[in-house]
């Protein structure tokens, strides 16, 4: 199946929130990066149809499976209780439900907390139970904003293995500012800047974006930095202060291999 | 998700123990009422003062809806229920099915309460009907809105904003906020009692009052009207919230077509018994009209041989009334008709339209030439002789038809000193022959025999009667009765025989031969606007039929009766003052 985006267009007032966004989505996991602002959340509302859209057409991605960036639940309820009410919100037919339901629970290992009312959940657990609706019924459309927030790093593995299992099953689409997570599981990363597409490509071709433009500059010499240019961290080695530096211009330090975060930052700040 | 709803309601503290306790709470005042309905014995009366449970009910439910959706929606599930087809209209209509079941319990529990009494008291059959009418009105539907209100609250705003527009609904629609458009009105001069009763009148009013039997408890057809407006335009509100694309139109647009038809409705008014201190009130309006306006009084130059009326009853009357005249040909032709109707056409014989002016309670038709027959078209309502969708009070003493010659009716004039605020009983008219077809109304029940479709005789007053009545005989006796009365105010034939004797004994203690026997005239009960509001006092008498207070003491409604028939009406309050002293001192 495809999930067809063309010249997807939203507004807020004045302000343009996605600004003529295509892209087709064939089967696959996508990562969404882009700063805060940038759009992520709105397109995946888009996707959603939570939105009515200003301009564009989506195709495809009818009842997609939705993790949103605050999910909750009614605290009163069990866990259970809970996944049946959003089963039968979906539509799943009444006889199929249990065992959908305990195969999601088990998948995001939260089976042994099945009868536990909701208010007596972590909010790792309340997370992990949200990835476990957004897979109920199986859909073909997986939509994750900011999946892994609140989750541990064995709960995070989990999650990834969960999504590659579902690699050629359909569309998977991540919103996510953790690099890790889109690195290691996205086979294309979409960077998203002021509504715009600003760049799309595997996490190789991201990291080409920063090539010639990585130096490792010396504390002491970051006065001599020309041009435009973007100090991404500070590091410590020998006791020596050693700076990352991003800039399309030659620079007084030693030339570095880009990463895929670096190529992000390139994308996003013009460099 | 019924279920779950159920559940999550159950489970949620403050929104379950304050439905307990209402439920616990209207059990308890249902108790109270029969505990006082023991003394009483008056089953109108208990399903009456059981209404007065409906304004803090409707606030309560008001409360259990916001919060309970409030809580659906700091549940942090919309938006992932948004995602899915219907997802967010099922997420919030779930747990609104659980209060309109809450609604519909708490109804259940109005009416368990008004079946059982009624069942035990052995009600007689219009109870049930009406009380099951009232509840579904006060309970039911005004619930329906209360929960559906609330809902809209809890999705529109943030708590701080939504309980102080809850706490100034609330203020704004119970009778203790009377107080600001009766300051406003009385020493300002400004009206806002309209913009009150739209609100106001949702709950059940007058419930604190003396109980018309024949009318009943309010349960009139406007109320119906302003109830479904006000929940058709929260249903489209909701709809804009709740549901997307097309639907969210047809759903609007359906709500909306509801709303027009409410309103359409709820404009036209009704006919009904206002008891508040509003100045269109039952107390207010006619005190104040003729506080300000002189009345007249003239006897006319001809007289009205035959009456053919036709009266549709609805929510005001409407009336085109043909008048046979006699008498020389005059150059203006004075007639009385309460100001409350407004004329549209007055017509001569052929159709041509007459020339007219109408001043107050009067109207004067001036043909250019002779004149033999008339008719005038009218319509409207008075605040206190009802003609409405609940019932019909228009007594042959009141002009709601035209009336020859300038007439007193009310006793209360500018500058009048004692103030005796009372229509005047005009039982003095001359007779009339009358054809009178009647359409609409409620039971309406009319003092002239009915034949081939109308009511005919020759009368000098015609009454028509409408609501929870019965016409029966006992007897030699023909009675027109509110069976909902209490015991004490109901006719046996043991009772008339007494009333008989006592009217004989009476005649002949005054020196009159005894002409009066109560089987020759239709006896209607005297209804509390008559008795008590109008101030017609326990008899009112005409040439074929009677107004009783029935149950009452025999001699004393005796020396009424008498006095009707052998004395003439009086005029002015000064002189009712007087016969009111000289009956004290036994003269």
């Amino acid at each position: 199946m495809t999930l067809t985006l063309k010249d997807v267009t939203k507004r807020f007032k004045k302000r343009v929130a996605v600004d003529r966004f295509s892209m087709e989505f064939q089967p696959g996991v996508y990562g969404l990066l882009g700063p805060n602002g940038a759009g992520k959340t709105t397109l995946l509302r888009c996707i959603c149809g939570l939105y009515r859209l200003n301009g564009g057409s989506i195709q495809g991605g009818e009842s997609p499976g939705y993790l949103p960036q605050s999910f909750g639940m009614f605290r009163e309820l069990t866990l259970t209780q809970m996944m049946e009410y959003l089963a039968t919100l979906k539509g799943l037919p009444k006889g199929e439900q249990e065992e959908e339901i305990r195969r999601v629970l088990d998948l995001v290992n939260l089976s042994d907390r099945a009868g536990s009312r909701v208010k007596a959940l972590s909010g790792g657990m309340v997370r992990r139970a949200g990835i476990a609706q957004a897979l109920l019924g199986d859909p073909e459309v997986l939509l994750f904003d900011e999946p892994t927030a609140g989750l541990d790093p064995e709960e995070r593995v989990r999650f990834q293995n969960v999504v590659a299992a579902r690699r050629r099953k359909g569309v998977t689409l991540i919103s996510t500012h953790i690099v890790g997570d889109v690195e290691a599981l996205c086979g294309t990363i979409l960077i998203l800047h002021q509504g715009k597409l600003a760049a799309v490509g595997t996490a190789q071709e991201i990291a080409q974006l920063a090539q010639g433009k990585v130096y490792a500059v010396p504390g002491e010499r970051e006065s001599e930095l020309r041009g435009s240019f973007f100090v991404k961290n500070r590091s410590e080695e020998n006791g020596a202060s050693i700076l990352r530096v991003l800039s399309p211009e030659p620079q007084p330090g030693e030339p570095l291999a880009p990463t895929m975060e670096d190529g992000y930052l390139c994308a996003i700040k013009g460099l | 998700m019924l279920r779950t709803s159920w559940r999550l309601f159950l489970r949620t503290k403050r929104v379950f123990f304050p439905a307990l306790l209402a439920g616990v709470g209207i059990a308890g005042f249902a108790l109270y009422q029969g505990s006082l309905f023991r003394l009483h014995g008056d089953v109108l009366w208990f399903a009456g003062d059981l209404q007065q449970a409906c304004g803090p009910l409707f606030l309560l439910e008001l409360y259990l809806s916001y919060e309970f959706l409030a809580s659906v929606r700091q549940s942090g599930l919309e938006e992932t229920a948004a995602a899915i087809p219907w997802g967010k209209a099922r997420l919030y209509a779930a747990p609104w099915a659980v209060l309109l079941c809450l609604a519909a319990v708490f109804f259940l529990a109005m009416e368990a309460a008004c079946l059982l009494l009624g069942l035990l008291a052995s009600a007689p059959g219009m109870y049930f009907p009406h009380t099951l009418a009232v509840n579904a009105l006060n309970t039911l539907a005004a619930g329906a809105l209360a929960v559906t209100v609330g809902g809209l609250l809890a999705l529109c705003c943030k708590r701080l904003p939504a309980y102080a527009l809850l706490a100034l609904l609330g203020f704004w629609m119970l009778p203790v906020s009377d107080l600001v458009p009766g300051i406003l009105s009385d020493g300002y001069h400004v009206n806002i009692w309209p913009a009150k009763a739209v609100f106001s009148w949702v709950l059940p009013p007058n419930t604190t009052w003396s109980m018309d039997y024949q009318y009943g408890i309010s349960c009139e057809a406007w109320r119906w009207s302003l109830t479904g407006l006000w929940l058709c335009l929260a249903l489209v509100a909701l709809a804009g919230k709740l549901l997307r694309g097309r639907v969210r139109l047809a759903a609007a647009g359906a709500c909306l077509a509801g709303f027009a038809g409410c309103l359409a409705l709820a404009v036209q008014g009704d006919s009904l018994i206002d008891l508040t201190t509003s100045p269109t009130s039952v107390f207010r309006a006619d005190d104040a009209y003729y506080g300000q306006h002189l009345q007249r009084e003239e006897e006319p130059a001809f007289q009205i041989a035959v009456y053919d009326m036709d009266l549709a009853l609805g929510r005001e009357l409407r009336a085109a009334v043909t008048m046979d005249l006699e008498g020389p040909a005059l150059s203006a032709y004075p007639f009385t008709l309460y100001h409350g109707y407004r004329v549209t056409r007055v017509t001569d014989e052929n159709g041509a339209a007459l020339p007219f002016t109408r001043e107050g309670d009067y109207l004067t038709v001036t043909p250019a030439g002779p004149l033999s027959s008339l008719t005038v078209e009218y319509a409207g309502s008075s605040p206190m002789f009802y003609s409405g969708s609940q019932g019909t009070c228009l007594p042959g003493c009141f002009p709601y038809y035209p009336w020859a010659g300038y007439r007193k009716i009310f006793y209360g004039e500018p500058g009048d000193e004692p103030r005796l605020l009372a229509f005047i009983p005009r039982t003095d008219l001359p007779e009339s022959e009358f054809a009178v077809k009647v359409t609409g109304g409620r039971n309406v029940q009319v003092s002239l025999p009915e034949s081939d479709g109308a009511y005919r005789g020759r009368a000098n007053g015609l009454s028509l009667m409408g609501g929870l009545l019965e016409a029966r005989e006992l007897g030699p006796y023909r009675l027109v009765t509110s069976p909902l009365a209490p015991p004490g105010y109901q006719a046996t034939k043991e009772w008339l025989d007494q009333l008989q004797t006592a009217v004989t004994q009476e005649e002949e203690r005054q020196g009159l031969s005894p002409v009066i026997q109560l089987s020759d005239y239709v006896l209607l009960q005297d209804s509390e606007t008559l008795l008590n509001r109008a101030g017609y006092g326990l008899a009112t008498g005409f040439s074929d039929h009677m107004f009783l207070q029935f149950g009452w003491q025999t001699d004393s409604l005796a020396e009424e009766i008498v006095s009707q028939y052998h004395d003439p009406v009086l005029l002015s309050s000064t002189e009712v003052q007087a016969e009111l002293e000289r009956q004290a001192m036994g003269q």
